[in-house]
């Protein structure tokens, strides 16, 4: 029996549901913390999964830790970003330059309401703003520390999934992500109550028009069906709760400067709020006190057990697999939602119990991923070594960092604009899941940008070769380069073609190559590798982590 | 019956059912349900193509189609840009509406009977975001719940019922080629299907990618990542065929007119004829032209014939009728034709900066040699006391040009045409001929100027009396607002041909000017009417 009948076969007994007990965790590794061994193809899977592609340098500190220390690095290091900048200078409109006069160039213009400027040129002011604001966060996760940080500031934004188009309002929408940002690896009940009252997301979802006079269900209909509660089979909320949940949020309000919301009493249903047997019949009695009935409807969202489980497959698909069988749901997703739960809802937990686990280092659950756009971009030019400015150099980075976001969003991964209110279909929609990532349109545009790297020189290709124990001999060198670049590996045959077709000229003599790079003959070394990682790169097995 | 064809059965039913015309009686995902259209599937054998233009940001139709009829008003409502009426470009056959001065190349075309006009095309709630907007062209569907609405496109949903299966199934000996091309980066939802792009988007056509693909094995022996590697080999393998067949096509073929130079949509309309001369199968493309969101200094203060509108009114002219010369020096004119959209027309009354704001209706053009010759529709209602908020009723849905298009050019058939479109919608006189479809004698509508419509008193307070005829069959009377917004439907059902009064007391609308849409087979009428306090 090969490794895939016996994985397919211990399947298939968990589904009959005739194996009990202790046998269990023998055929399925659940979250039991992982004891196997820790080379590179486990810490490389761990790097590709929580970070934007896995540097060497990376590699090699982590390899040098315990995979729980490995992981508690990972969860416990963040960075308190300083805010993006102003980057722009006089803006034309109509044959006249204007000045942004709220602030000076390299300020912060976070807490300018964009009031002081001449009127005809603010719409340009809040548009440059909100491309910096792009720009200080695509800087943000090409700079990234060795962190889970930035994966789950995207997690997030995936998860609340606010629209650039919708919002259309710089300061709002830096307002929303920093809520994102710091509380990437904090508390989902506290996220979910600070979301809820966000004056951008009560622009997004309508809240600002929510009223006792004319009750507007929209945001409370999302906020169970997508961001707390979910769609599950064993998620029971119905049409009059979503109706109950829009009466307790009536009256929120925007104010613009200083920025911030309010409860408007006199917009607000003071009248009492029931809830269905899914919510345990509560009501919440209506309060003129601006967060009694907030907290009251987030306390008995977040009271039920499926809140936790709808947070932790979506963790689940964001990080490990979008196929949750019967076997994962209750093996790995009900003790994580646990976890959750009983660390009232803090996140880091229950996160350290699947990057610790058994589970989540087993073969199946390895190089099964495709890589989303900003795994492609990011994580390959990070993977490179490639040196970028520092997310806070305007000058220098800024420019840079805006080339960088528009390509992941030709390949269909746009930041503050994701598809829809759901977030990206990748991490949700039956039954392609990752795989729409990758179609004949977007594969193209991954390869142009591959392409690009190795033909415009953006990555040093030697530098990345001198990884290799030993470069000169050419087996050495496919072998070691393969590992680093590729989760799926190469089998020996196909290992073999490649070192014969790129280094040795298609011959068997390997010499061809190591005195090629013995002698550092550049002729030969350069376009080698050129060619070498153009070919990698445009491997189907590339887009895979 | 089965639930395939309860389905479809139940489509036409819509329309006869009063109120039903604005909502969705039946439930779309049962409509566009891929298996439905699949178990029906019937491919269409047909040569042709068409070619959709965007004119992305809203263009301003009202200068792009200028009411010669109606020219006080329309002059009255925009004095610092209208065009001065001996500047408008005329047009044979007719005397109610002529051309910017800029587009002399189409005002040539539309004489030798090679293009056609829409007058006001629109839908019931006009929405201004260009987002939203874009979007409900694109997907034709107006709902404004999200939770209902579709999330395809209507090219996509009639190429994806004509190649059920895409793209797996495919490339074929039926269909070799792609099923559709966008010139651009971004692939739009036009030509969006249930999962995947119906379309692949380029920009560079010589482009050959090294999809290395030269392994077949599987040395990993977990499941999850075999079946994710998999797929991407079948995706790198079509996507490497797609690349080179449309590079071997591009490269088979030359440009035989000469373009206009610095002309963006030139330069993608110049593939696309290369392409189709090249002999790609592929029935549609899009191509996008920018900048028509001219909220200010859309014409130049001393030459209101100038300035930026005349430029894109220039090269859009000169694009299409160079792309129309190509054709037929290419001998292609027969199977080609295209129509120009917008997201949304501008805004009647102009502002103090020389431009337009968001706006509702606006005029449409198809191109090419079966493009039914002339200018259907009528000039837009211009009120004489024009408000800022006035904008121009809509004429013809939006979807009723799509819904031609499908019957007339691609020969789409019912009960896949109400399917694709989503509900049932009117018929007009766009194409001439190749799918056999009825030539309507009434096509360019000078008929409709025959049909009653009318209301008494006018202005009215309380009573009013509304009288109509119609020449039998469906028949619709709404009431469109100063926005453009259909605020009631006064009548949606079948009348036998005749003349019909519809009284209305104390109809509960507010103060302000209205109009009165009449909409009978492929024949319309609008008229205005003001309500008083």
């Amino acid at each position: 029996m090969d490794r895939r009948d016996f994985f397919k076969t211990t399947n298939r007994q968990f589904a009959a549901g005739k194996t009990a007990g202790k046998n269990r965790n023998q055929l399925f590794a659940g979250l039991a913390p992982y004891s196997g061994p820790w080379t590179l193809n486990e810490v490389s899977h761990l790097l590709k999964r929580t970070l934007f592609g896995a540097r060497k340098q990376d590699l090699d500190h982590f390899l040098s830790l315990s995979p729980d220390a490995a992981v508690d690095e990972l969860l416990n290091t963040t960075l308190a970003a300083a805010p993006p900048v102003r980057d722009y200078g006089l803006l034309e409109e109509e044959g006249v330059f204007y000045d942004d006069l709220g602030v000076a160039i390299g300020q912060t213009w976070v807490n300018d309401p964009n009031m002081v400027s001449a009127p005809e040129i603010r719409s340009q002011i809040n548009g440059r703003r909100v491309d910096s604001l792009k720009k200080w966060w695509t800087g943000l996760i090409l700079n990234q520390q060795r962190s889970i940080q930035e994966k789950m500031v995207l997690f997030w934004h995936h998860h609340f999934s606010i629209q650039e188009s919708e919002v259309e309002n710089a300061a709002f929408l830096y307002r929303h992500h920093n809520l994102l940002r710091t509380n990437a690896l904090g508390n989902f009940k506290t996220l979910v109550r600070e979301v809820t009252i966000d004056p951008a997301m009560l622009i997004h979802l309508n809240g600002y028009l929510n009223s006792k006079q004319a009750p507007d269900e929209n945001y409370a209909r999302e906020l169970q069906e997508l961001f707390s509660i979910g769609k599950g089979n064993d998620s029971l909320y119905t049409e009059e709760d979503v109706m109950a949940a829009a009466r307790v949020l009536t009256g929120w309000r925007i104010n613009d400067n200083p920025l911030g919301s309010y409860l408007d009493t006199g917009a607000h249903d003071t009248g009492n709020k029931t809830f269905s047997a899914f919510y345990n019949n509560t009501t919440i009695s209506g309060s003129p006190n601006t967060y009694e009935e907030l907290d009251a409807l987030v306390d008995m969202l977040f009271n039920t057990t499926e809140a936790a489980r709808f947070l932790c497959r979506k963790l689940y698909k964001w990080f490990v697999y979008y196929e949750i069988s019967d076997t994962v749901e209750t093996e790995v997703i009900i003790p994580m939602a646990e976890a959750l739960k009983n660390n009232n809802y803090e996140v880091k937990p229950a996160l350290a119990l699947l990057f610790k686990s058994e589970h989540f280092f087993e073969p199946l659950n390895q190089s099964c991923y495709i890589k989303s756009p900003f795994d492609i971009i990011a994580g390959t030019l990070r993977e490179f070594n490639v040196a970028f400015p520092a997310y806070t150099d305007y000058a220098a980075g800024y420019p840079l960092f805006k080339n960088i976001y528009s390509r992941a969003a030709e390949m269909q991964q746009q930041l503050f604009q994701p598809p829809d209110v759901s977030g990206w279909p990748s991490y949700y929609q039956e039954p392609m899941h990752y795989e729409l990532w990758v179609n004949s349109n977007s594969l193209p545009k991954r390869a142009d940008f591959t392409d690009a790297l190795v033909t415009d020189s953006v990555i040093d290709l030697r530098a990345f070769a001198a990884y290799s124990s030993n470069p000169a001999n050419p087996n050495q060198l496919v072998s070691d380069i393969t590992a680093l670049l590729l989760r799926y590996p190469l089998s020996v045959t196909s290992k073999t073609y490649v070192k014969t077709r790129f280094l040795t000229n298609n011959t068997t003599d390997d010499a061809i190559w190591t005195n090629a790079w013995n002698s550092n003959n550049n002729a030969v070394i350069d376009p080698s590798l050129k060619e070498l990682f153009r070919f990698l790169m445009n491997l189907p097995e590339f887009h895979l982590c | 019956m089965n639930r395939r064809h309860f389905i479809r059965n139940t489509v036409p039913l819509a329309v006869t059912m009063p109120g039903l015309l604005n909502g969705f009686s039946f439930t779309a995902s049962g409509a566009e349900s891929p298996l439905a259209r699949l178990l029906e599937h019937t491919l269409t054998d047909t040569d042709h193509v068409f070619v959709l233009v965007q004119l992305a940001g809203g263009n301003d139709g009202l200068n792009m189609v200028i009411p010669l009829d109606v020219y006080g008003n329309y002059y009255n409502a925009r004095t610092n840009i209208a065009i001065p009426q001996s500047q408008v470009l005329r047009l044979d056959g007719t005397d109610k509406s002529g051309l910017h001065p800029a587009m002399t190349a189409m005002q040539t075309m539309f004489n030798e009977g090679k293009m056609s006009i829409v007058q006001s095309v629109g839908y019931d709630n006009p929405n201004f975001s260009h987002f939203r907007s874009t979007d409900i062209w694109n997907s034709a569907d107006t709902r404004s719940n999200r939770r209902e609405r579709v999330k395809t496109g209507w090219m996509g949903r009639y190429l994806e019922s004509e190649y059920p299966g895409y793209p797996d199934a495919y490339p074929d000996s039926v269909m070799p080629d792609p099923l559709a091309i966008q010139i651009s980066n971004f692939p739009t939802l036009t030509v969006q299907g249930e999962i995947y792009s119906m379309g692949l988007s380029i920009t560079n056509p010589e482009k050959i990618y090294s999809f290395a693909n030269p392994f077949s094995d599987y040395p990993l022996n977990a499941a999850p990542a075999n079946k994710e590697l998999k797929f991407l080999r079948v995706i790198s393998e079509k996507t490497k065929i797609y690349s080179d067949i449309i590079r071997a096509a591009y490269q088979r073929a030359a440009t035989m007119a000469a373009y206009p130079v610095e002309n963006g949509l030139a330069e993608q309309l110049k593939i696309v004829a290369r392409l189709i001369r090249g002999g790609l199968k592929t029935r549609v493309y899009t191509v996008t032209m920018g900048s028509f969101d001219t909220h200010k200094k859309q014409v130049n203060a001393s030459d209101t014939t100038t300035g930026m509108h005349a430029r894109l009114m220039k090269d859009l002219s000169g694009a299409i009728s160079a792309f129309q010369d190509d054709l037929e020096l290419m001998g292609l004119d027969e199977r080609v034709m295209g129509m120009t959209f917008s997201e949304f027309g501008r805004r009647i009354k102009s502002n103090a900066s020389l431009g337009t704001d968001h706006g509702a209706a606006a005029p449409l053009i198809l191109f090419g040699k079966n493009a039914k010759k002339g200018i259907l529709g009528n000039s837009p209602e211009i009120p004489a006391d024009i408000q800022v908020v006035n904008n121009i009723p809509f004429q013809y849905d939006f979807r009723s040009v799509y819904a031609s298009v499908l019957e007339q050019w691609f020969c789409v058939k019912q009960p896949a045409l109400d399917s694709i479109m989503l509900q049932h919608y009117q018929s007009l006189p766009l194409v001439t001929g190749p799918c056999g479809v009825p030539d309507d004698p009434d096509g360019t509508n000078n008929n409709s100027d025959k049909l009653i419509l009318k209301i008494w008193p006018n202005p009215y307070a309380v009573n009013a009396t509304i009288q109509f005829s119609t020449t039998g069959g469906h028949t619709l009377v709404q009431q469109i607002d100063a926005l453009g917004r259909v605020v009631k439907v006064l009548t949606s059902q079948d009348y036998a041909a005749g003349t019909y009064n519809i009284d209305i007391y104390n109809d509960g609308l507010a103060s302000g000017v209205y109009f009165l849409r009449l909409q009978n087979q492929a024949l319309q009428k609008v008229i205005s009417v003001v309500k008083m306090p």
